[in-house]
């Protein structure tokens, strides 16, 4: 859609200013000599040119409208999965990885779609210790134990 | 190094146990995400790359190949039995081999779409064992001049070749540009946008932008529409094509061999491009272009032939040159720089055994896909039958756990989900993720030749027009950036 192509260009030209902004902050150096600046203001000046032709061009284009890309889907949906990745983020290294993992989980599987408590929690458990074992064990990747580490150091 | 020494070598490293493992979970878990539509080639090595480092350079790179042309293979079931292509590359075996299915000859359409793609790969990787040690060579002489024109003119082509906008592919080219200077200046280590944080001193890490690019916003672009999955339920029968279905094919799969290899090369070039131009060429060729879309053999054999041949063009300009022509390459490029193997003309000198080991190694895995994908179709047709609520939890958290490996921190997390939400709104207003990540893969590399080219010329441009190749590139660059001009004149 025309209006769409005009607010991301503008974003984008925005963003490209920025940039070149930042870049002619740096030194920029000379054509003998270029400096950190250089490549980033030419980068912001590039992408702001850019899209302010894409902007122009949206006054100029006679193709028809599109239909609107979040009509009739459940974009709701992908807000969710978003923020339930924020929350897991903010809390895994306090919770630490078994927890929020099946947390997580628990969350995809049973409120995006429909799905039973029996196959959610199954899902969830089967999942997060199997990818323990390959990940943690087998990989060796340094997964944060979290409160599980404090229950531990409590009960010995 | 003579060919005899250099197959011996090869053969070698590829029978290697270790190698030989690796060669198969490579190409296994390529056909199983060929199979699944919902997860494509980019993420899935994106998510498996930070596992590669604890491998030897030769055993991540088989097995990184190993998924590549495995999930060609792959994608043709899932197009063939359900209609829904498992990868990009497969959306237009979906016309014929469908159709084929539903005439009750899904077993000679997945048949000859596997020994199509065999035939193809062998086809490729002989002309890459033949090509590479020869570009390398011419590559030596290379400079930075030659190096940066020839970035521009591959970041260019990237952005004619994919499906969308080119002004818009030209604007997400400047935008990985722009991201790609994040971090320290590769010549004079000060920071640049890092905003004081310890974390981007290091600059954006290409596995968490890639993983939410293409893996998570993948998966909130199918969790908003339910997509119900009909699979063809009749048994499968008679897997070899018959005499006559070797006849029409037999062409077919040649001429998409030739032209998915060449087509790989070129950036942006990919096997889903590729698989398109062998289809219309295909229709151009048949006596009976009116069979297309009803079930036409020619209309999966060749693209088929082309998709798996070009993943082996894909990787002459790798090698040889260090220079990517797709994501998928563009990684290969990060996990053999992080094995200390930086790609480029210097490769086969140095490290003989791998260029070799993976040359053979991947003769290798085309066999074991062929087993894979015929005897065992059945089991891949169970896999088609679970359901995608159950699968995009799992693929939410690889993504999740491959950028925590990164380095370990929730950093990493924390860019995949902001690169989904961005992947995910560019897919809204159609602009494209490929030309980015080869922009910002690239970036620092073209600045670092753009800057040598310039000190050592003392700033005068011409350095650029004074190397034929590097003139030749840049000329080739400017024609593609007029075409439009001159289209939008010609309509006035």
């Amino acid at each position: 859609m025309k209006s769409n192509d005009r607010i991301t260009s503008l974003l984008l030209a925005l963003v490209g200013s920025y940039v070149a902004f930042e870049g002619y902050a740096l030194k920029i150096g000379s054509l003998q000599d270029p400096k950190p600046g250089f490549m980033v203001l030419w980068a912001g000046i590039l992408l702001a040119g850019l899209s302010l032709l894409l902007f122009m061009k949206t006054f100029r284009s006679q193709e028809a409208a599109r239909e609107s890309p979040w009509k009739g889907v459940q974009w709701q949906k992908g807000l969710k999965i978003v923020v339930y990745l924020i929350v897991y983020v903010a809390v895994f290294k306090w919770l630490g990885f078994l927890i929020s993992t099946f947390a997580l989980l628990l969350l995809l599987f049973k409120s995006l779609e429909p799905q039973r408590w029996s196959v959610a929690l199954l899902l969830s458990a089967v999942t997060t210790i199997l990818c323990f074992l390959i990940f943690g064990y087998f990989l060796e990747l340094r997964f944060p134990q979290g409160i599980l580490k404090e229950v531990l150091r409590f009960s010995m | 190094m003579g060919f005899l020494d250099a197959a011996h070598l090869g053969i070698v490293t590829a029978i290697q146990p270790s190698n030989l493992f690796f060669c198969l979970v490579g190409v296994t878990i390529g056909t199983l995400i060929g199979v699944l539509p919902g997860i494509g080639t980019s993420g899935t090595v994106a998510i498996l790359l930070p596992i590669t480092f604890n491998l030897s350079p030769v055993a991540a790179i088989i097995m990184l190949a190993g998924i590549y042309y495995g999930a060609m293979y792959g994608g043709s079931i899932t197009s063939i039995l359900v209609n829904i292509p498992g990868e990009a590359a497969s959306v237009v075996t979906c016309i014929d081999g469908y159709a084929m299915a539903r005439k009750g000859r899904a077993g000679a359409a997945l048949g000859i779409a596997a020994f199509g793609s065999f035939i193809a790969g062998y086809f490729g990787i002989c002309l890459l064992a033949l090509m590479a040690p020869t570009l390398s060579r011419l590559a030596f002489d290379f400079g930075p001049p030659e190096f940066f024109s020839l970035m521009v003119l591959g970041l260019t082509l990237s952005t004619y070749i994919g499906s969308g906008s080119v002004l818009k592919s030209l604007m997400m080219v400047a935008l990985g540009l722009a991201l790609g200077v994040v971090g320290q200046d590769p010549i004079t280590a000060t920071p640049r946008l890092t905003y004081g944080s310890a974390n981007l001193l290091d600059g954006l890490d290409m596995v968490p932008v890639v993983m939410g690019l293409f893996g998570l916003s993948e998966v909130m672009i199918n969790i908003e529409q339910a997509t119900d999955r009909v699979i063809y339920q009749a048994k499968l029968k008679g897997l070899l094509p018959d005499a006559d279905d070797w006849k029409r094919a037999l062409l077919p799969i040649g001429r998409g061999s030739v032209l998915g290899f060449f087509i790989g090369i070129i950036p942006g070039g990919t096997a889903m491009v590729s698989s398109f131009v062998a289809y219309a060429v295909e229709k151009k060729f048949s006596n009976h272009p009116e069979e297309f879309g009803t079930g036409a053999i020619e209309g999966v054999a060749g693209p088929e032939a082309a998709n798996n041949s070009a993943t082996m063009g894909a990787m002459v300009p790798l090698l040889t040159l260090g220079i990517p022509s797709n994501v998928v390459m563009a990684l290969f490029l990060a996990a053999l720089m992080i094995h200390g193997t930086p790609p480029g003309p210097m490769l086969l000198v140095n490290h003989p055994g791998l260029f070799w080991g993976v040359i053979f190694s991947m003769l290798i895995g085309n066999i074991l896909l062929l087993i894979l994908n015929l005897p065992l179709i059945p089991l891949w047709v169970k896999l088609l039958e679970v359901p995608y609520k159950v699968l995009f939890p799992l693929i939410i958290l690889f993504c999740l756990i491959g950028a925590f490996s990164v380095n370990s921190t929730t950093f990493g997390m924390g860019v995949m989900i902001l690169f989904g939400v961005v992947g995910y709104l560019m897919k809204k207003y159609e602009y494209e993720a490929g030309p980015l990540v080869l922009a910002f893969i690239l970036g620092p590399l073209l600045e670092t030749a753009l800057r040598q080219s310039l000190i050592v010329a003392q700033g005068n441009f011409s350095i650029f027009i004074q190397k034929p190749i590097s003139m030749v590139s840049l000329v080739i660059t400017v024609i593609f950036l007029m075409l439009p001009l001159l289209s939008f004149l010609k309509k006035r």
